[in-house]
């Protein structure tokens, strides 16, 4: 089987090109009492950016796991990208990759390890099944998958540590490798369960810089989001769904709902009154700064029941002042400057 | 079964054993921590014996308690071998590979294997300065090579899958205990029958080495093909 | 589909209390037969003359074989049952039914049962048969393995959190831990031990006179498993309902 990534991923985006990115039909989850999932459809055509919000335990996360093929459903229909994901999750598995909280990398390998075992794995460019033992990393330069992994740590920033033990990497140098790992295949759907978790400002500029970046390189991507916060939420999304208590609260295009529907049902499913002038003083402001970000989210003050919340908040509130976030930024966060500086070989990578 | 964009599904297992492997072979983690605590355990053994020697006949003993030095060094070693599939996700990374799951089962209890008989290639020879030098063996000596390998094997292989369940449990590391060594405990019967009968040698030989070992081997057999078969729920869940 | 299940089931918990009486008064009058229609000399009727009747033949020695007509039937019950663990078992990792996990954790409940009223009875006789508290005898052994394994069955099911987690693990478990089941049935064919006998052969092993009661007690150990099963389950499943309508409340009063 000496099938090259490039030619199967054409083979089959022919058979399944009008299939919507996610259909999702009567979708449910139960094990015993608890609904995890009741009765959830939508549909989302390729291309687009879905976020998902929710109170904690409405479901996101296992819906999210579902579509990422790491949980079974109980009921229902749903098909990713064309593919049935009770009959035929190892064919979609090809084409969806997950950016998780956790990184899914061996710490104790190195950034370029970690990318080649994953690009193995996936069989990207697997044109010598021969010869490309899996055994020496190092070696096999000319091949395919060693460019790719060269492609992508430079998009990534992580060029000048590709040596380096994963171990010793900052958090957000970790995420910027997992996102790495997760594009290795190229997927055609971008699963991100609450990416953002844990990072501080400035890994949170990369990372939005990267994922618009990936973004640009593909139109027919699609991306699914699942997250806590509003405003993080809501800035690249164009289509909206709130669950509350495992069922479908709102789903619908973001700039067809309004943010205005979009805030009522969303502090409505936290339980939690209407806030909107609030919301919209947050969606007023200017983003991807990292000086606006240091504002006071307006959030409710209902922290126990979203405790992950509160963690960059209180990242944010540790900085001194805006400037010396933004003098971080410029001077020590080398990553930044070389994503941009190597932009045009990264967004080549990302395709 | 193989991966959907034509890697073998032994090519997956390449690609994860060497994984596992460059791993071992950076840290050292499994193989330091399972070498020093199996010399512990001689050292202990060699206080808890220095009183009886003189009328224990060690030589009868002793596979028992090379026996029981591995039983209890694997379990350490099982212990330790999802820890870095665990530590950041890395293992649901593997899961959202498009590859047959008990290929990870196949790979690790490979690993596992490797590393008990690095461990074994060391305490061996040990035990035997310790305790054996004085004694004479029996010439079909050799023939613990072969119990000693179905054991490691059998070891490994419900090792894996029950390392697999414990790594998501509360109190991982006494339930592995609880649920390995009585799972483990005929084949554990089979291989001290076999390996005594080696060390000892004489007319037992004859009758009791082979019976004894193909227990050990059809135990090892039924024990790898249901863990095999049953690891994807395992892994999946 | 539902509501024929629930037909079933209240089917047979009608005849589980008639049930449990039945095996009570089958396990009575085995008690009975065992001491009136089985001979106490054993000797000459089981054909290994070396385990039982080859050692001292005294009073004592021959009452406590009564124990033999309760100790193999519960044996067989508790193993019977681990066979229901592991059918259940595979059922529940095929169709991800949470009623077949409860299913496989009752039919083990009984198993622990049984397996403890073994372990009791055989202590018991090799106290008096043996003079001995324990011997590493391979049927034995095993047997007292498999103690453990339902033990860490129940362990191993404590220490999961997630329901659909702990029911693929035990599961699994429960499947493996079967594999103990026939070694523990055969090991006495495979490695002949001379204490523990070969009860069911082809060349009747047993006389008529001391089968009987055996077979009825067996018979009425069954029927009171099953009637435990039964009521066990009925808690169990209405425990399961019970949960779900809870849920459904807090979900319409949200």
């Amino acid at each position: 089987m000496k099938t090259s990534v490039a030619k199967t991923a054409s083979n089959s985006i022919a058979a399944d090109q009008d299939a919507p990115a996610i259909f999702v039909k009567k979708l449910s989850k139960a094990f015993g009492a608890r609904k995890a999932l009741d009765n959830v459809s939508f549909s989302l055509p390729r291309g687009s950016f879905l976020t998902i919000f929710g109170h904690n335990g409405a479901g996101k996360s296992t819906l999210l796991r579902i579509l990422a093929t790491l949980a079974r459903s109980s009921g229902g229909n749903a098909e990713v990208l064309g593919y049935n994901l009770v009959q035929n999750p190892e064919s979609l598995r090809a084409h969806i990759g997950l950016i998780s909280h956790k990184s899914m990398l061996y710490l104790d390998l190195t950034a370029e390890e970690n990318l080649l075992i994953a690009a193995r794995l996936y069989g990207v460019g697997a044109m010598n099944d021969g010869d490309s033992s899996c055994a020496d990393f190092a070696r096999g330069n000319n091949s395919d998958c060693a460019a790719r992994v060269n492609n992508l740590l430079s998009a990534v920033g992580l060029t000048s540590r590709r040596h380096d033990v994963v171990r010793g990497f900052s958090r957000g140098m970790t995420q910027r490798l997992a996102i790495a790992r997760a594009l290795i295949h190229n997927p055609r759907l971008v699963l991100l369960d609450e990416p953002y978790s844990g990072l501080d400002p400035n890994a949170v500029v990369v990372l939005d810089k990267l994922i618009a970046e990936v973004r640009e390189s593909d139109n027919k991507r699609t991306f699914c989001m699942v997250s806590h916060d509003l405003q993080k939420g809501l800035q690249m999304a164009t289509h909206v769904l709130i669950l509350e208590r495992g069922r479908v609260a709102l789903f619908g295009e973001r700039a067809s709902l309004g943010d205005d529907n979009i805030s009522k049902c969303y502090y409505a499913s936290l339980g939690i009154q209407d806030d909107s002038a609030k919301f919209k003083d947050i969606m007023a402001r200017p983003q991807d700064t990292p000086a606006n970000l240091k504002g006071d989210f307006a959030r409710p003050k209902d922290t126990s029941a979203k405790p992950k919340d509160t963690s960059p908040q209180a990242n944010l509130s540790a900085m001194p002042n805006d400037t010396s976030v933004q003098g971080n930024l410029s001077a020590n966060n080398d990553a930044l400057a070389r994503s941009t500086s190597q932009q045009n070989q990264g967004k080549e990578a990302l395709r | 079964m193989s991966g959907s964009k034509g890697v073998s599904a032994f090519k997956h297992y390449r690609i994860l054993l060497a994984k596992d492997l460059r791993q071992e072979f950076r840290s050292k983690e499994m193989l330091s921590s399972m070498g020093i605590y199996s010399i512990l355990v001689l050292i202990v053994f060699g206080a808890t014996l220095a009183q009886t020697s003189a009328k224990v006949d060690i030589v009868q003993m002793s596979s028992g308690l090379i026996w029981a030095l591995l039983i209890f060094t694997s379990l350490l070693g099982l212990n330790r071998s999802f820890a870095h599939e665990k530590e950041d996700a890395a293992l649901e990374g593997l899961l959202l590979v498009p590859m047959d799951r008990s290929v990870i089962y196949l790979a690790k209890a490979t690993a596992n294997l490797l590393f008990l008989v690095v461990v074994e290639l060391i305490v061996a020879p040990l035990f035997y300065v310790f305790f054996l030098s004085g004694s004479e063996l029996s010439i079909t000596l050799p023939l613990v090579v072969w119990p000693l390998l179905a054991g490691t094997a059998g070891i490994a292989g419900i090792g894996t899958l029950l390392a697999t369940i414990a790594i998501n449990t509360r109190g991982r590391d006494v339930l592995l205990a609880l649920l390995f060594i009585p799972l483990a405990f005929p084949l554990l019967y089979a291989c001290v029958s076999a390996t005594t009968v080696a060390v000892v040698g004489g007319a037992a030989i004859d009758f009791a080495y082979v019976p004894a070992l193909a227990l050990a081997m059809g135990y090892d057999i039924v024990m790898l093909l249901v863990s095999w078969l049953l690891y994807d729920y395992v892994v999946s869940a | 589909m539902k509501e024929q299940r629930i037909g079933w089931g209240q089917r047979l918990d009608k005849i589980m209390t008639p049930m449990f009486i039945a095996g009570v008064l089958f396990c009575v009058v085995a008690f009975v037969l065992s001491f009136t229609l089985a001979p106490l000399v054993l000797g000459a009727q089981v054909d290994t003359p070396a385990l039982i009747g080859g050692q001292m033949v005294t009073n004592k020695l021959l009452l406590s074989q009564k124990i033999f007509y309760f100790h193999m039937p519960v044996a067989v019950v508790s193993m019977a049952s681990l066979l229901f663990t592991a059918v259940y078992g595979a059922l529940f990792l095929r169709s991800r039914k949470r009623k077949h996990d409860i299913r496989a954790k009752v039919a083990t409940e009984i198993a622990l049962v049984f397996v403890l009223m073994t372990m009791v009875s055989g202590e018991l006789w090799e106290r008096f048969e043996w003079g001995v508290w324990w011997t590493w005898e391979p049927r034995l052994t095993t047997y007292f393995i498999l103690m453990l394994l339902v033990i860490g069955y129940f362990i191993l099911r404590n220490a999961v959190g997630d329901p659909e987690r702990r029911a693929t693990y035990a599961a699994v478990f429960g499947i493996i831990a079967f594999i103990d089941v026939p070694i523990c049935f055969l090991i006495t064919r495979l490695v002949p031990s001379g204490v523990h006998p070969v009860v069911f052969r082809t060349d009747s092993g047993l006389a008529p006179n001391m089968l009987v009661p055996l077979l009825i007690a067996m018979l009425g150990f069954c029927c009171i498993a099953f009637a435990l099963y039964r009521y066990r389950l009925r808690t169990e499943l209405l425990l399961a309902r019970t949960e779900e309508i809870k849920e459904q409340l807090e979900l319409e009063g949200a």
